[in-house]
C-alpha cells in the first residue's frame, strides 16, 4: 500500500485535506489499512469479512477496539501512545525486540552492573590513612621497657623480698649460691618469667622462645578437621601487634605473610579485612582509625592487656575514646559467652568453613587458631559451634572469630604455616607477635 | 527515558537481590548497607517512582 492511499495517514490533522472534523478523527475501515497486500480497497466489500485483515488485527495488541467495539479514532489511536502512523508499523515492529532478546539483555546489564559494583566496592583502592586518632592510654598501664637494675639483674628476689638479708652498707649480703636471673620488666615478666630465657632465642619449626616472647604451636589432627593453635605468652603488650598492607588502613591488600614479613614479625595470622568494609570499628596499636559501629560483635584489647567482647551496640565510644584501648576488631561473632560454649552466634556463616580466631585465657597469655578448610581428605573446616567448643577446651575466657574462608592464613617465621584454602588471598591487615 | 527506565528499574531490582542474598550469607561484606548500594538506592527508588507514574499515566490515558 502506498502511503499516499492511507486513509488513515490522509486524515491526520493538519495534513491539509478537506473534510469534516468528525470524520476525519474517525478511524476508517481496517479495510484498506492493513490490506498492504491487496492491491485495491475495492476488491471486496466492506461488509465482507477478510479473515487476513481481521487476523492481523486482532493480533495487533497495539491497537485495541474500544468498549464500543468500533475501531478507534485516530485520536484514540494516539492516546494509546503510538506517535508512528499505522503504515509505519513495519518500522514500529522492526525496533521491538523479541522478549528473549530484552531478558538477556537485562540480565547482562545486571552481571555487568554487579561487576562495577565489586570493583568499586572490593578492588579501587580509595584514600587510605597512615595514622588514626591517638587513643589515650592509662597511666596505670603504661609499659615498662626500661631494663631492670643491676642489684635486680644480680638478685631480683631482693626488690621482692622485704626480708632479705642486708649488708651494713646497705647492700645484700652476698649468697653462697647466687640465684638465676630472672628479668621481671614489663608487664608480666614476673608472671610468666619461667616462659622466657634469660638472652638466648630458642627457635624449632613450630616453637618459638625468647626473653620476650613464647609462642607453642600445635597442629591438632582430629574428625578430618586440621587446626592449628598457637599458645602465646608475651612479656609485654607491645609484643602484641597489628599491621595493615603497606602500612595504610583503607582498601591496600597484601598477603598475611608478606605484611608479617615487611614488620618482622615472628608468628601472624590473619586480622578482620576492615579495609573491605566502610563500617565498623578499627582500633590498631593505640590508634582509632574508624569509630563507626556496625551489627557485628566487636572485640577490644586493652591496654592492659585484658580483652572483651561487645555485642552490637553494647561498646560505648565515647568511653573508648577517653580511657584508650590498644586493639579493637569488628568481624565476629564473638565464640564464647562469660567462657561458656554458645549455640546461637550474630553470625549466618555457620557452616563449616576455614576459620581464625582469637582467644584469651588472661592478661598476657593468648592464642591464635587459624583452622584450615575446604579441603576433603584433609580439614573441611569448623562451624561456629565447634570454634566455640574449641576454645572452650582450651580454656579460654574470650574468644573471637576473624576474617576466615580463603583469608585464613598462619604465617610463622616468615613461611605461611598452615594449608589455606586456594593458596590463600591478599587481605587488609594482620595480627602478629614481634620482637 | 519511557524505555531506559523500566530496564533501569529492573537492573537495579536484581543487584539488589543479589545483593541481598550475599549478605544473607556473609553479613560481613555489608553488600547492602554500604555507601554505593545506598547510592544505588535512591537511584532505584527514583526510577520505579518515574515507571510507576509512566505507567500510570499511560494507563490513564488509555482508558
Amino acid at each position: 500500500m502506498r502511503y499516499d492511499d492511507d486513509p488513515y495517514m490522509k486524515d491526520r490533522p493538519g495534513d491539509g485535506s478537506s473534510g469534516n472534523q468528525s470524520d476525519r478523527l474517525r478511524r476508517p475501515q481496517p479495510r484498506g489499512i492493513y490490506t498492504s497486500t491487496r492491491t485495491s480497497p475495492g476488491d471486496r466489500p466492506a461488509s465482507e469479512p477478510s479473515s487476513h485483515t481481521r487476523s492481523r488485527y486482532t493480533d495487533d495488541s497495539n491497537r485495541r477496539p474500544t468498549s464500543t467495539g468500533r475501531p478507534p479514532t485516530y485520536r484514540q489511536y494516539a492516546s494509546q501512545g503510538h506517535s508512528a502512523a499505522p503504515s509505519h508499523r513495519a518500522a514500529v515492529q522492526k525496533k521491538n525486540a523479541p522478549i528473549w532478546q530484552l531478558v538477556v539483555m537485562d540480565i547482562s546489564l545486571i552481571c555487568v552492573g554487579l561487576l562495577v559494583f565489586a570493583y568499586f566496592h572490593h578492588v579501587r583502592p580509595v584514600k587510605g590513612m597512615q595514622s588514626g586518632t591517638v587513643l589515650p592510654t592509662p597511666p596505670s598501664t603504661v609499659t615498662t621497657t626500661a631494663a631492670p637494675s643491676a642489684e635486680e639483674s644480680l638478685n631480683p628476689q631482693a626488690s621482692l623480698d622485704p626480708t632479705a638479708t642486708l649488708s651494713p652498707d646497705g647492700t645484700p649480703a652476698p649468697e653462697e649460691t647466687p640465684a638465676p636471673q630472672i628479668d621481671t620488666s614489663g608487664m608480666w615478666g614476673a608472671k610468666f618469667a619461667d616462659k622466657f630465657t634469660t638472652g638466648d632465642v630458642i627457635k624449632t619449626e613450630n616453637s618459638y622462645q625468647s626473653t620476650n616472647v613464647n609462642i607453642q604451636i600445635d597442629q591438632v589432627q582430629r574428625d578430618g578437621i586440621t587446626y592449628y593453635v598457637a599458645d602465646i605468652y608475651l612479656r609485654d603488650i607491645q609484643y602484641f601487634k597489628t599491621a595493615f598492607a603497606e602500612d595504610t588502613f583503607g582498601r591496600n591488600r597484601d598477603e598475611t605473610v608478606n605484611i608479617a614479613n615487611n614488620h618482622n614479625a615472628i608468628l601472624a595470622i590473619s586480622g578482620d579485612y576492615c579495609g573491605m568494609r566502610n563500617e565498623g570499628i578499627v582500633i590498631r596499636n593505640g590508634e582509632l582509625f574508624r569509630e563507626s559501629q556496625d551489627s557485628m560483635d566487636v572485640l577490644v584489647m586493652y591496654h592492659d592487656g585484658t580483652m572483651q567482647t561487645y555485642s552490637p551496640g553494647q561498646l560505648d565510644m565515647d568511653t573508648i575514646k577517653s580511657t584508650g584501648a590498644y586493639q579493637a576488631w569488628d568481624f565476629g561473632p564473638m565464640l564464647l559467652n562469660n567462657g561458656q560454649v554458645m549455640t546461637e552466634f550474630n553470625s549466618n556463616l555457620n557452616p563449616k568453613n576455614p576459620r581464625s580466631a582469637i582467644g584469651y585465657y588472661e592478661p598476657g597469655h593468648y592464642c591464635l587458631v587459624v583452622v584450615d578448610g575446604r579441603q576433603e581428605g584433609y580439614s573441611v573446616g569448623m562451624t561456629l559451634q565447634e570454634m566455640s567448643q574449641m576454645f572452650y577446651d582450651l580454656g579460654c575466657t574470650v574468644a573471637y572469630n576473624l576474617d576466615g574462608g580463603q583469608s585464613a592464613v598462619m604465617a610463622y617465621d616468615g613461611q605461611v604455616h598452615s594449608q589455606p584454602y586456594g593458596g590463600g588471598r591478599s587481605i587488609s591487615d594482620i595480627i602478629y607477635i614481634a620482637e | 527515558m519511557r524505555k531506559i527506565l523500566p530496564h533501569l528499574t529492573i537492573v537495579l531490582a536484581g543487584m539488589f537481590l543479589v545483593f541481598y542474598v550475599l549478605d544473607i550469607f556473609n553479613e560481613a561484606m555489608n553488600f547492602v548497607g554500604n555507601r554505593i548500594s545506598k547510592n544505588l538506592l535512591v537511584i532505584f527508588c527514583i526510577s520505579a517512582l518515574l515507571t510507576a507514574i509512566l505507567a500510570i499515566s499511560q494507563d490513564r490515558k488509555r482508558h
